[in-house]
């Protein structure tokens, strides 16, 4: 990291193209372990820092990004400054420690423990999969973890400190009849150092995305058609995060091309509907003490009862919607500028119970893992792979289907929930947009959409 | 210059020092600058300077590997340590050579000069608003654009083994994209267009601008078909979308570790008669084309679907040792921080003779497929299966009847390349997933359609 009286130099460098500059400093170390087969496939250990400088001038924004070295800091900040020439004689900064402090403590670094016992924990969880049956043909496993230091400091005088450590395992096993062949899939991750694997049983995740591989592969296509859906809870909330949850970022609210602009305080869900996004929750995967601009993290309330309630918005965004900042401001690393992203984003829990909102549903699908998806945010149109998936026949669940595919617009899907189950899980993810791939929760109870178009294929 | 070199040479001999048989420093450092607008105006600027190192070591019978961003002697000491202990974790076979070994003939490519870095700040600018003026001035229907963009960009990469390899190659790239949207009644669409040239100045605005809009418009009074089974023809952004998504299955490492079923096809007819697939490195102009691969190999092209028949899996060195043959030359490293990995450059469909209306005419009633969705998620190159939304028109006596959207389209991607019944002569080129592929508009026998 570099000498706060020459980044406060470099901030006094960079004010002089516009109204606000901020410098963002980021030195992470990442250990990456990729099993395949039962054989290592690669253990890489790196280390990657930089440095960031952001100017603005009202909407107008430079950023210039740099290797961690003073001179490349004050090129960088000249460059940004350069870019918008927004003129004014630049103030002298002067930098305060904010005090920051994550609200847990991390046990055991990452950086502190062998690669033999990280190694261990890859080979357990490997083993664990291919023990569930003989038809697990393959099983991968992939570690991560990350110690990321930063420092945001702005020319407002801010000085903020913050320490990222996140630890995640994903186990992927096949299961193959000589002919066919399915995946299953768990990638557990928390905000916290190897003291993860003492509440997070690798083994056992290891065993379930085993199941789900050999469920599916016994399992008939999914028919295709418009029904009812109850959607489980944890990583089914990936639909509300991509077909809602960047829908309410500022950066797409305040641009006027998401389909919740200028609907604050009004009912765009079901009233059984409330959602969250909550960056303070303890160790969970998309927590942290601060944002990368600085702003210290915080629970915001984002539909209130089916009344949208709220945004998440970084700087540009307050300074476009003329709102308030809500300590949503994430990026990948010292690469990219910041933008308003999501944290740990979920449904709050409701009141209805799990087993009668299967009884009461007809003929359906029972979305008990959800795959990935994707979105098109200006229309809200998503659509997501069920990886587990079961079909619902007269209120009774029947047995397991594959290649089902839930497709919908987000508004509407927010308006058919008609239940809201009791047991809150959050499920873990890597989030891609225009400020890179950051790590980001996804949540809610059991919840019941009344009527949804399945894509499959029968 | 001449101290990132010095850098290199430094951290090869603190490998060796410290007890590598063998070590491989691969560096990467580039310079982009982007601008993107909003409103009509200038939204933001960036400006990067990136560079990175990696180090792979050969110790004691095995492999390791790490990377630094800081060119230090403590990011020295860090990689080494680091790749030292990896490498005591190696338990395959092997390990096969890090890389080439001594000094090899690298092929010219006839590339473009980069003109990127010739331009001035406020040309850039005044061409990335010109793209959003075009783009807001080609049809009244386009409400707002929602991503415009142009981004120029240059790297240096560079190999150097203990062993003697040394090879070094730069290029850049200009780069515009934009996605307007279109609004009519309650109405509300989006379209996007790119385009990528070394040269600068043949950038053209006004062309993307205008395939942007047509690509929103062409979606109004779109509606599901009906579910069934139709005849189906891919336009070439569906196509090599497609192919790019089932990419990892020529893999020959892939193959080896049991994940491609292409495993023991060598030699077999995999698809349709009329069906070539070529990976062309040094494709004049190509936007993948390099000289060597990630291992230092030099670069050629390759037939690996000729006529039907699988000719070659795409081999880099370990999975060629495995094998017993040469490497193709396709080990790929996303960047200093990636493991070497296999992939094609610039891999495309040949085209064949028929003309689009061709195609249509032999389709009868079907399918035209524009794009897929969910390509990241709604497949599985394991099993070849894919569900995947999609869009397009509805084609019945000679003409498109209407726009197509909320759909998924269903099928394996093995079954499909035998399904080829046409292939056109219309080939395009993309970049999907950061490298560069291409296809003609293809004539699929039966594709299923979950629909309304």
């Amino acid at each position: 990291m570099i000498d706060k009286q020459i980044v406060a130099k470099a901030l006094e460098i960079a004010l002089s193209g516009g109204d606000f500059a901020e410098v963002f400093m980021e030195d992470v170390e990442k250990t990456a372990i990729a099993c395949l087969n039962g054989h290592v496939e690669h253990a890489v250990t790196g280390r990657e820092s930089g440095v960031g400088v952001r100017v603005f001038d009202g909407v107008r924004t430079a950023y210039a990004s740099a290797p961690m070295e003073p001179h490349a800091l004050m090129t960088a900040a000249a460059h940004a400054a350069e870019a918008l020439s927004g003129g004014k004689a630049a103030d002298n900064v002067v930098l305060r420690d904010a005090g920051y402090r994550r609200r847990w403590e991390i046990k055991t670094y990452p950086t502190a423990i062998d690669m033999q016992k990280k190694m261990a924990v890859v080979k357990t969880a490997y083993a664990a999969a291919r023990a569930e049956d003989t038809r697990i043909t393959q099983a991968t496993v992939d570690y991560i973890d990350a110690c990321q230091r930063v420092i945001v400091a702005n020319s407002e005088g801010l000085w903020g400190e913050d320490e990222r450590v996140r630890t995640r395992i994903s186990i992927q096993a096949v299961a193959s009849d000589g002919e066919q062949s399915q995946t299953g899939r768990q990638s557990p991750g928390r905000a916290a150092g190897f003291e993860m694997f003492e509440w997070i049983d690798a083994s056992g995740y290891a065993k379930q995305a085993a199941q789900t591989a050999l469920l599916m592969l016994m399992a008939p296509w999914c028919p295709a058609g418009e029904m009812p859906v109850v959607l489980d809870s944890g990583f089914g909330g990936v639909i509300f995060h991509e077909a809602c949850g960047h829908a309410l970022e500022s950066t797409s609210v305040a641009r006027g091309n998401s389909v919740f602009t200028g609907l604050f305080g009004e009912t765009i869900a079901a009233p059984c509907v409330s959602a969250a996004d909550d960056g303070t929750l303890e160790r969970e995967w998309g927590s942290a003490a601060m944002d990368d601009e600085g702003e210290p993290t915080r629970r915001n309330m984002l539909i209130t009862n089916g009344v949208l309630t709220g945004y998440m918005i970084d700087r540009l965004g307050a300074r476009r919607m003329r709102a308030e900042r809500t300590g949503s401001a994430r990026r990948q690393s010292y690469r990219f500028a910041p933008t308003s992203r999501m944290t740990n984003t979920f449904i709050l829990p409701g009141d209805d119970s799990f087993d009668e909102m299967i009884s009461t549903m007809g003929d359906g699908l029972y979305a008990k893992q959800m795959g990935g998806g994707s979105v098109n945010p200006v229309t809200g149109e998503f659509n997501f792979a069920v990886l587990e998936g079961y079909l619902v026949q007269d209120g009774k669940i029947c047995h397991p289907v594959r290649g089902a595919t839930l497709i919908g617009k987000g508004a509407d899907v927010l308006k058919r929930i008609d239940r809201v189950g009791k047991e809150l899980e959050l499920g873990q993810g890597m989030c891609g947009s225009v400020s890179g791939s950051v790590a980001t929760s996804v949540g809610q109870p059991p919840l019941r959409i009344a009527a949804m178009t399945v894509g499959g294929r029968k | 210059m001449t101290s990132v070199n010095a850098f290199m040479k430094q951290l090869l001999y603190a490998a060796k020092r410290a007890g590598a048989d063998e070590s491989e420093a691969y560096c990467v450092r580039g310079a982009s600058t982007r601008v993107t607008v909003f409103n009509g105006e200038v939204e933001s600027f960036t400006d990067s300077t990136a560079r990175g190192i990696g180090l792979r070591v050969l110790a004691g019978g095995g492999r390791g590997q790490s990377y630094s961003e800081a060119f230090d002697g403590a990011a020295t000491e860090m990689m080494v340590r680091s790749a030292l202990s990896s490498a005591r974790f190696y338990d395959r076979e092997g390990p096969a050579p890090l890389c080439v070994r001594g000094p090899q003939a690298y092929p010219d490519i006839a590339l473009s000069k980069y003109t990127g870095d010739a331009v001035s700040q406020k040309e850039k600018v005044e061409t990335a608003l010109e793209l959003y003026r075009a783009a807001s001035a080609y049809s009244p229907l386009v409400r707002s654009v929602q991503h415009c963009a142009l981004v120029c960009g240059s790297g240096v990469t560079r190999l150097l083994g203990s062993a003697g390899a040394d090879a070094a190659f730069s290029d850049g790239m200009c780069l515009m994209y934009i996605q307007p949207v279109v609004e009519e009644g309650g109405w509300t669409q989006t379209g996007f267009a790119f385009a990528a040239t070394r040269d600068f100045h043949t950038l053209d605005p006004a062309a993307v601008a205008a395939q942007a809009v047509e690509r929103a418009l062409e979606k109004r009074g779109a509606k599901p078909v009906p579910s069934g089974a139709y005849p189906a023809i891919l336009q070439p952004r569906a196509a090599y979308a497609l192919l790019a998504a089932f990419s990892p299955v020529f893999s020959a490492k892939r193959a080896q570790d049991g994940l491609s079923k292409f495993k023991d096809k060598e030699g077999d007819t995999v698809a349709a008669g009329f069906v070539t697939v070529t990976d062309d490195p040094l494709r004049p102009d190509g936007f993948a084309s390099v000289p060597f691969d990630g291992e230092g190999v030099p670069k050629r092209s390759a037939a690996v679907i000729e006529n039907g028949r699988l000719n070659t899996l795409l081999y880099h060195l370990e999975s060629a040792e495995k094998a017993g043959r040469a490497s193709t030359g396709h080990a790929a490293r996303g960047s200093y921080k990636s493991p070497v990995d296999v992939s094609p450059a610039n891999f495309f469909i040949e085209p064949g003779g028929a003309g689009v209306d061709e195609l249509q005419t032999e389709m009868g009633a079907g399918f035209i497929i524009t794009e897929f969705e969910g390509l990241h998620s709604g497949l599985s190159s394991v099993s070849g299966d894919f569900s995947l939304p999609a869009r397009g028109f509805w084609f019945e006596n000679g003409e498109k009847a209407h726009a197509v959207e909320q759909v998924v389209v269903s099928g394996n991607f093995f079954d499909v390349l035998k399904d080829v019944a046409a292939v056109g002569n219309d080939l395009e080129w993309g970049m999907p997933s950061g490298t560069c592929f291409g296809s003609p508009s293809l004539l699929i026998g039966r594709m299923q359609v979950a629909g309304a």
